[in-house]
């Protein structure tokens, strides 16, 4: 009984995406086109997997914030360097200006 | 317009270094970056035409001295191909299917209700640094820079199907990492 359970498994498994694949598929989809065939093999396994359903979401918070964080960065002027940094720069650049 | 290398330290310093270290995560090298960028500037400013800003030719050097140095990060040989542990299932009828003790648990719905949220991004940030360097490189390129793909394996030599593998292994191990620290 239970070898022929685990033949079905496997015979579904061929059918169905893994969740492996499933979000290797979810992360690809916000850039690349999924064929018709991947794109339905990814709905119907995130309406059987609750995990995946999760990583989903999880993957759209984390893309916001990700692409938030590039701009908020960048307007913040979050990081500025030292005045030590900066005579060495300075130093250099006075340096390469002076070069015959 | 005139370009005034004297001043470039002044006008543009802290703005080129939060521009570097936003993108190479660590002070000496993002230092070196902007110097690069500086030297090479100042070599090459016969070509400068005035069309841009001196911000904005400047900033583009840097981010072509970035680019160079992610290239040399992914070409070095390092260990993050041994350090990723896959969070799925490996063998049996199961294989493939998420570990369930390593399986995505449902987040707070704070987490999505705001954007500026500094806990959720002072997580994330911190999971970022604890990237593999190349594999940081690619995800910053694709994520940050928002370059395509198939730009992003012209710059650092890799195989399409090799940078979705690896932006997939580094959205895992981030996804983790900050439910880690989210959930804690």
């Amino acid at each position: 009984m239970s070898g022929m359970k685990t033949t079905l498994i496997k015979g579904l498994n061929k059918l169905m995406l893994t969740c492996d694949g499933a979000s290797l598929l979810m992360d690809q989809s916000g850039f690349v086109k999924l064929s018709c065939i991947k794109w339905t093999q990814l709905k119907m396994h995130l309406m059987v997997c609750e995990f995946c359903r999760d990583y989903l979401k999880q993957s759209h918070i984390i893309n916001s914030h990700l692409a938030h964080m590039g701009s908020v960065e960048a307007k913040n002027l979050t990081w500025k360097l030292t005045e030590d940094q900066k005579m060495r720069l300075a130093e250099v650049v006075e340096k390469q200006l002076n070069k015959p | 317009m005139e370009l005034t290398p004297e001043n470039w330290v002044e006008n543009h310093g802290d703005f080129l270094f939060n521009f570097a270290y936003s993108r190479v995560r660590y002070r000496q090298v993002a230092e070196d970056l902007v110097q690069e960028c500086f030297l090479s500037a100042l070599k090459s400013r016969q070509h400068f035409r005035g069309e841009s800003s001196e911000r904005t030719w400047l900033t583009a050097i840097l981010k072509r001295k970035v680019i160079d140095f992610y290239r040399k990060q992914t070409t070095k040989s390092d260990s993050s191909e041994d350090s990723f542990s896959s969070p799925f299932i490996k063998e049996g009828p199961f294989q493939g299917r998420w570990l369930r003790e390593r399986s995505p648990k449902p987040w707070s719905p704070t987490a999505d209700e705001h954007l500026n949220q500094e806990e959720f991004m002072g997580v994330l940030k911190v999971c970022l640094d604890h990237l593999p360097e190349n594999w940081r490189a690619i995800f910053v390129l694709r994520f940050i820079e928002e370059m395509e793909s198939d730009e992003i394996c012209k710059e650092l030599g890799c195989s399409a199907s090799n940078l979705w593998i690896i932006i997939h292994r580094t959205r895992l191990k981030l996804r983790e990492c900050v439910e880690k620290g989210w959930l804690k």
